[in-house]
């Protein structure tokens, strides 16, 4: 038996340093063998526990992502992994005003 | 010698003067190589690794001290790098195979870095930086190299091709007047961090950065993204008085900020705060704001898995009223679309949100959502007077909806016996086009209009500012912009309706003559910005910003408005003389 989801990235930049390592740490806490694929960019299953893979397959906003899981906590894992990316990872998405500047 | 001018971006705001110091720390290479017995290039690796991740952990503490938990982020990210199960599964591979550590370690991270290369988003491949810090930190252990500091005796300003964040952090302070670098862009490491350091930089220089030699002096213009080596007397007397001047002006806008913004000629703006999060509304008071000018209601809406009670939404919206009372809360109801995660809606996916089914569309799709946040902020506000703003309205009979509702819901709390607001504005974002050019018949039914001038600017020029290839196109100084706007105020004071701006334009002070000109009458923004906005409207004249108004109006190009706006600003001219 194997758990799959799939879940669209929000994430305005892309799946940079902070967020690709707090999903595979996310990852990392599961016993099951997890692995995220890239279906918008075509790109193989890779492992979602390593945060310089989860990095350099440059998953995009917009991107269509297959989250698998294979082990005890299979179910658990694919869930938890697809809500931190639907929940943007924690942070709050800004549509009006991106990082303002002052000289204050 | 002549004086030379390069154009880079500009990342961080600031104007500095002093001698070049010129960074470039020597990249290590190590050969392919055959290590020693199996075990001794284990346990180099494994030293190496325990040294490299106690630098990081020192310098996400001192990162943590100079610049604040969130940019020191960075470095915790680094670490789980080094931790990285499947990066360490291949170096112990290859190690296996006779490799030496440091070969081993050289050739599967590189794997990783050239991965990224290849992607296509600017973003994404500015974090190239962060694995090659990564890199290189472990393989200076590995082949045991001290690492290359910056070493300042004397203030001088940094010209590298490129700075890592662990370089940055670890610059003394003290010493670095400025930044500059060849590659990088406005979200690379060395713009965030420099801005948070408050030091000014320009970055982008490309290959021109090599006529900066070491020694040399140079003027470093963060707000206008220009280095000019060789400064002539003339442009060192210029330089030297805007140095003071924007001196003067932060002090002055710190010092003044609870003050109210009035012009030379006696017209007050409110400036009030844009909020997101209700933990944002200490900065509120803090900046100077006078009151929330937009409350973006969506934290309430995002990343949960049940849309929010009725009761949850009023606490919170009366927490805000009473927060900043006697100010007002200008509440934008939801702004959701396909693109942003909200489970219990279960929303399609769209092949373009932008021009999909977001905010009033969606609320008056999802009409019990809507009305539950309707009927919060009608209760929240009892006693109170209650503004509530409705985003992305295009057409005359969505108000009229929104109206309708509104009036049902009031109804239905007063049989319900419910205390609610004692008078409700309502309000429309203008940020469809087809609403600013509809803006007269709009007038007639809501009581004020908030100019949301980043949308705006998107739709009218067709170009997504997100996008590399079309963001220089999304120019709100762009005449036909102006143009729109001026219509949408005209249309608004001829009914005696207020015209708010609560857009990213509002608080770019080269803007500012031409908003007061139009005839905005209330300004909102990130608090941060809000002192320096009220010092800029001080230093006007309406009268003044009239004519600067209407003279933009006739220009062709967004750079033609641009660069007039730099002739008239008080910045430049009469406040110079003081």
């Amino acid at each position: 038996m194997a758990a799959s989801t799939e879940v669209v990235v929000a994430y305005r930049d892309g799946l940079h340093a902070r967020p690709a390592t707090l999903l595979a740490k996310t990852a990392a806490a599961f016993s099951s063998t997890i692995t995220i694929e890239n279906l918008t960019q075509g790109s193989k299953p890779v492992n979602a526990k390593s945060p310089l893979t989860v990095l350099s397959i440059g998953i995009q906003r917009h991107d269509r992502l297959r989250i698998a899981a294979e082990g005890a906590d299979e179910q658990e894992a694919v869930e938890t992994i697809a809500r931190l990316i639907a929940s943007n990872f924690g942070e709050a998405e800004e549509d009006e005003q991106q990082e303002q500047v002052s000289n204050e | 010698m002549s004086e030379k001018r390069i154009r880079g971006i500009a990342a961080s705001p600031g104007i500095a003067l002093g001698p070049v110091y010129r960074y470039e720390p020597s990249q290590i290479k190590v050969e392919v190589e055959r290590g020693q017995d199996v075990a001794t290039e284990l346990a180099r690796l494994e030293a190496a690794l325990t040294a490299a991740r106690q630098e990081i952990r020192l310098l996400a503490e001192e990162a943590g001290r100079a610049v604040g938990p969130k940019e020191a982020a960075i470095f915790s990210a680094h670490e789980l790098f080094l931790q990285d199960p499947e990066l360490l599964q291949q170096v112990q591979e290859r190690i296996r195979h006779q490799q030496s550590a440091a070969s081993a370690w050289q050739a599967a991270f590189q794997h990783y870095i050239q991965q990224l290369q290849t992607v296509q988003n600017e973003y994404l491949q500015a974090r190239v930086l962060d694995l090659e810090d990564v890199a290189q930190r472990v393989l200076r252990h590995l082949t045991g190299q001290a690492e290359e500091g910056l070493q300042l005796s004397e203030p001088a300003i940094i010209v590298a091709r490129e700075l890592t964040p662990s370089a940055i952090v670890r610059c003394p302070r003290e010493h670095v007047l400025a930044f500059c670098t060849a590659q990088g862009g406005p979200t690379s490491h060395v713009a965030i961090l420099a801005r948070a350091l408050g030091v000014p930089a320009v970055v982008g220089l490309g290959d021109n950065l090599e006529v900066l030699r070491p020694g040399q002096v140079v003027i470093v213009d963060g707000e206008q993204g220009l280095v000019i080596a060789e400064p002539e007397a003339e442009a060192l007397a210029h330089y030297h008085r805007q140095t003071q001047w924007l001196q003067r002006q932060a002090n002055l806008a710190a010092e003044t900020r609870q003050q109210p913004a009035c012009t030379r000629d006696g017209r007050c703006y409110p400036v009030r705060a844009n909020i997101q999060a209700p933990e944002e509304v200490a900065d509120v008071r803090a900046f100077g704001a006078e009151g929330i000018g937009l409350l973006r209601t969506e934290f309430l809406f995002l990343d949960r898995q049940q849309a929010p009670g009725e009761e949850e939404q009023r606490e919170i919206y009366r927490t805000l009223i009473e927060a900043v009372h006697p100010a007002p809360v200008v509440f934008r109801t939801f702004d959701i679309g396909g693109d942003k995660p909200a489970p219990y809606l279960s929303l399609p996916r769209e092949s373009n949100p932008f021009l999909g089914v977001r905010g009033i569309r969606l609320g008056l799709k999802h009409l019990p959502l809507l009305r539950t946040q309707l009927r919060a902020l009608l209760r929240a506000g009892a006693g109170h007077e209650l503004r509530i703003l409705f985003p992305m309205v295009s057409s005359y009979e969505e108000v009229e909806a929104l109206r309708r509702l509104v009036h049902e819901v009031e109804e239905e709390l007063r049989q319900q016996g419910q205390a609610l607001a004692e008078r409700v504005e309502l309000g429309i974002m203008i940020e469809v086009p087809a609403a600013a050019l509809l803006a007269d018949a709009l007038a007639e039914v809501v009581d004020f209009f908030s100019l949301g001038t980043n949308d705006l600017t998107q739709y009218v020029l067709a170009a997504d500012r997100t996008n590399e290839g079309t963001a220089s196109l999304a120019d709100p100084f762009h005449p036909a912009i102006l143009r729109l706007l001026q219509l949408t105020i005209e249309a608004a004071h001829r009914r005696q309706r207020r015209v708010e701006i609560c857009g990213e334009l509002a608080s770019e002070p080269l803007a500012l003559p031409l908003l007061l000109g139009l005839g905005i009458d209330e300004l909102s923004m990130a608090p941060r910005a809000v002192p320096r906005c009220k010092q800029a409207i001080r230093r006007w004249t309406l009268s003044d910003a009239q004519r600067v108004a209407q003279q933009a109006l006739h220009l062709r190009t967004a750079a033609e408005v641009r660069s007039y706006l730099h002739t008239c600003s008080p910045d430049e001219s009469s406040s110079f003389e003081e």
